[in-house]
């Protein structure tokens, strides 16, 4: 890769994501952006918006991933495998994607939907609940408990660290890191504990980190840093997506109730209905990319070597020079491609998981409570990062 | 007409077998293990429907 001046992109302090920050409805502009931009330059960073422009990027062989400058998320290291590249990548998904394979995450589904039961039912107890605190940050987070094998007392102590670190507090790119870091001592002291403890154990479980445990990786045991480095994965990965997108499915069914109505009257309409609002969603709105070579996108659109490129998956998934009508939700399309879970050989690991858990979640929330009022006007949405609603009052009559 | 994967460009998304499971079936890492099949025309609007589904483009469908 040639060397480079230009200073390192930071999505999350800089860039498009800044000029639709709190929109109920960032769709229309990225939309718009698709449609008559395609690609622009913004703080440093080639913004890419189209389907097809994205899909290339994301399949050529001389792009690097999201750690193509180094890792992030205030941990040292490149993160296995979301920051790394090449053959020690397809090395680590090769031992990791059966373990997140469609057949091996079903055997978590009824431990699902036994939690999201308890969960929609103690909030029920409550009567009117503000949701994203009582259902769709726990249900992600005891499943990840349960898929890892760490004991469900830890929880509380858990989602705190795990705050601290997915959600630092901090205006620059500085005071996010160092806050991000203090949480990610704590969070480490823990790890580091329920590793030894499951060392002790180890030939009594099946979960993945035990698994993981008794796996080798071109031909010798992982390490502790090893296990480590995938945990801090796991949760940066599976925690904070699947809550976000609780958290935006569960709106938009409120604030459409005629919608939801569809789906209550046809319950095979639940599966595309996911897939599709998981695309009008997106809510991993964009990802990295670094270009090691030119790479020639065709119609003028020339992508130099070095350039790092900012990959709007939310964009590409209301292109209208791609998706036919891209605004219009609808669970009856013939065709529903998207970027949602990203594309090439760095495809969302959690991809079937998390789609497991929405589907539960959604279906057991149907079920026990379908007619459940928001209140639109009190949502607050956040698209930094992960797209969000942090504030949703759910009332139950 | 005949139902290929471009082996290379699958990477696990596993929609064509959400689409259809008897006819898209994935290997145990959840990537598609169809290799070429002819499929007939009985079939030939749920072979559409899982090629489309493929955001990678990995499944073509010949006439």
């Amino acid at each position: 890769m040639q060397p480079t001046t230009t200073p390192r992109f930071d999505p999350r302090v800089s860039g498009l994501s800044q000029q639709v920050k709190t929109l109920a409805e960032p769709q229309l502009v990225y939309s718009e952006k698709a449609r008559d931009v395609r690609a622009e330059y913004l703080d440093g960073a080639l913004h890419l918006y189209r389907y097809e422009d994205i899909l290339t990027i994301n399949k050529h062989q001389d792009v690097l991933g999201n750690g193509g400058r180094g890792g992030s998320f205030g941990h040292d290291e490149k993160l296995i495998p979301l920051e790394i590249d090449g053959p020690e990548h397809k090395k680590w998904r090769r031992l990791l994607d059966p373990m997140f394979a469609p057949k091996r995450v079903q055997r978590l589904e009824d431990d699902i939907r036994r939690l999201a039961a308890r969960l929609i039912d103690d909030a029920r107890a409550e009567g009117g609940a503000e949701w994203y605190r009582a259902f769709c940050a726990p249900l992600p987070c005891q499943t990840f408990l349960g898929l890892v094998g760490a004991p469900l007392a830890d929880l509380d102590f858990f989602v705190e660290f795990k705050e601290g670190v997915v959600h630092p507090k901090g205006e620059t790119t500085e005071e996010i890191d160092a806050n991000m870091a203090t949480a990610g001592a704590k969070l480490l002291e823990y790890f580091n504990g329920f590793l030894a403890d499951k060392r002790a154990r180890l030939d009594r479980d099946d979960d993945v980190i035990a698994e993981l445990m008794r796996s080798e990786v071109g031909g010798e045991p992982l390490t502790q840093a090893d296990l480590i480095n995938i945990l801090f994965l796991l949760m940066f990965a599976g925690l904070d997506t699947v809550t976000s997108s609780l958290s935006c499915l569960i709106s938009w069914l409120g604030r459409n109730p005629e919608r939801r109505a569809e789906i209550l009257a046809a319950p095979e309409l639940l599966l595309p209905a996911v897939e599709e609002l998981m695309r009008y969603e997106s809510p991993v709105p964009s990802g990295m990319r670094f270009a090691q070579r030119d790479i020639d996108l065709g119609d003028g659109l020339l992508v130099p070597a070095g350039t790092q490129i900012n990959a709007f998956w939310a964009a590409a998934n209301v292109d209208p020079t791609f998706h036919e009508d891209p605004l219009r939700v609808d669970f009856h399309r013939e065709r529903i491609r998207s970027m949602t879970f990203a594309s090439g050989v760095h495809r969302c690991l959690g991809s079937h998981l998390a789609r497991l858990e929405l589907r539960i979640a959604l279906e057991t929330l149907l079920d026990r409570i379908p007619l459940y009022e928001i209140d639109a006007d009190a949502l607050t949405y956040n698209n930094i990062a992960v797209r969000s609603v942090t504030n949703l009052p759910v009332t139950i009559r | 007409m005949r139902l290929r994967l471009a082996k290379e460009q699958c990477v696990g998304h596993a929609l064509c077998h959400a689409t259809d499971p008897d006819l898209f079936p994935i290997d145990d890492d959840g990537y598609s293990s169809i290799d070429s099949v002819e499929v007939g025309p009985a079939v030939a609007a749920r072979a559409r429907r899982g090629v489309g589904a493929c955001p990678e483009r990995a499944l073509l469908l010949e006439e």
